[in-house]
């Protein structure tokens, strides 16, 4: 069980909480130029970060805020908190890749580049 | 607001039950409950103009002036709280104040209803169901907050504290209170309350 720090009410228990997932994704604006497979990667594909990630999070059962957390996905330590609109603080590094130090290949560090493989969305065209 | 003579409780199916020597359980029905939301300045002067009440700023801080308490309830939220009946008069008044500023002030009596958890053993009954640290140095007299019970979520405010014990409201959801009471006495069994049958397995008199 996570203690997360709301920005507005401090350290509470994480059964408060709503997850929100990946912060900072932007809705394109110019979606009606877009293909079915970039509108399917907008819709779908997140990142699987392992280490420091942006994420969103909702006070559900407090003060009903959003806000964005800094969040360590191989420790689960949450290393900031912000304001939703702010962007995220710097200085944070992963570290070790994870408290194991395992390898970066077959350890799903690199989950995102091998499901993607060379896909790039914003090229236009299906993904091959 | 209601004035409806068949005008009903949430709880009003149930008895206060306990001792005030050790732990006791009452609803408190038919208190005004306004939301109002706006910027904590424009806002502000309107509820000091009108209620003499300075908003509180901050997390689990309340402040109260002629029978009408205002508690935080997020940076641009609080809950303010009257005795029965005046709900209608306040929300009128702050109303006007209010004019021609962006704001929202809902009336939310009969949304909700309060239960009293009074006694010396109130706050650990209170800590069988609730994760937040309870004690007086992380929730002092006067303060309140927002968060679970079991599955619900409340408003956890600690009127008084002293000789007789704390004195807690917890501003409970309509649908929730029953839930939220029988789990109280549940909690209590230790200290001598009753056990409490459901709300479907209790025959319930809606009147005519
Ligand atoms: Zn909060």
């Amino acid at each position: 069980m996570l203690l997360i720090p709301c920005p507005y009410c401090g350290a509470r228990d994480q059964t408060e909480f709503g997850y929100g997932g990946e912060a900072h994704r932007a809705r394109p604006t110019d979606s009606d130029r877009m293909s079915d497979a970039q509108w399917a990667h907008y819709v779908f594909m997140r990142k699987n970060t392992k280490g420091v990630f942006a994420e969103r999070w909702v006070h559900a059962a407090g003060c009903r805020k959003w806000f964005n957390a800094l969040r360590n996905t191989a420790t689960d330590e949450i290393l900031a908190v912000y304001r939703m609109g702010e962007p995220p603080p710097g200085g944070f590094t992963d570290g070790l890749p994870t408290p194991a130090g395992e390898p970066a290949i077959g350890s799903g560090n690199d989950g995102s580049t091998v499901a993607l493989g060379a896909f790039d969305p914003g090229a236009g065209g299906d993904r091959p | 607001m209601s004035t409806d003579p068949r005008r009903r409780s949430p709880l009003a199916h149930r008895q206060p039950i306990g001792t005030a020597d050790t732990l006791h359980l009452s609803e408190l029905p038919f208190w005004g409950l306004l939301s109002v939301r706006g910027d904590p300045v424009a806002v502000g002067l309107a509820v000091r103009e009108v209620l003499g009440i300075d908003l509180p700023g901050a997390v689990k801080a309340t402040a109260g002036a002629g029978g009408v308490t205002a508690l935080w309830q997020s940076p641009d939220e609080w809950l303010l709280v009257t005795e029965p009946g005046r709900e209608g008069e306040v929300q009128a008044r702050l109303t006007d104040a209010l004019a021609g500023r962006h704001h929202q002030l809902v009336d939310l009596s009969d949304y909700d209803t309060i239960i009293t958890v009074a006694g010396p053993a109130a706050r650990a009954a209170l800590a069988k169901l609730i994760a937040l640290d309870l004690h007086p140095r992380a929730l002092a007299a006067g303060q309140a907050v927002s968060t679970l019970l079991a599955k619900a979520t409340v408003r956890l405010w600690l009127v008084q504290d002293g000789e007789a014990g704390p004195a807690f409201r917890l501003i409970v959801r309509r649908s929730h209170a029953d839930y939220v009471w029988c789990l109280l006495a549940d909690a209590g069994r230790q200290w001598g309350l009753p056990p409490q049958e459901p709300i479907g397995r209790v025959p319930l008199d809606i009147g005519a």
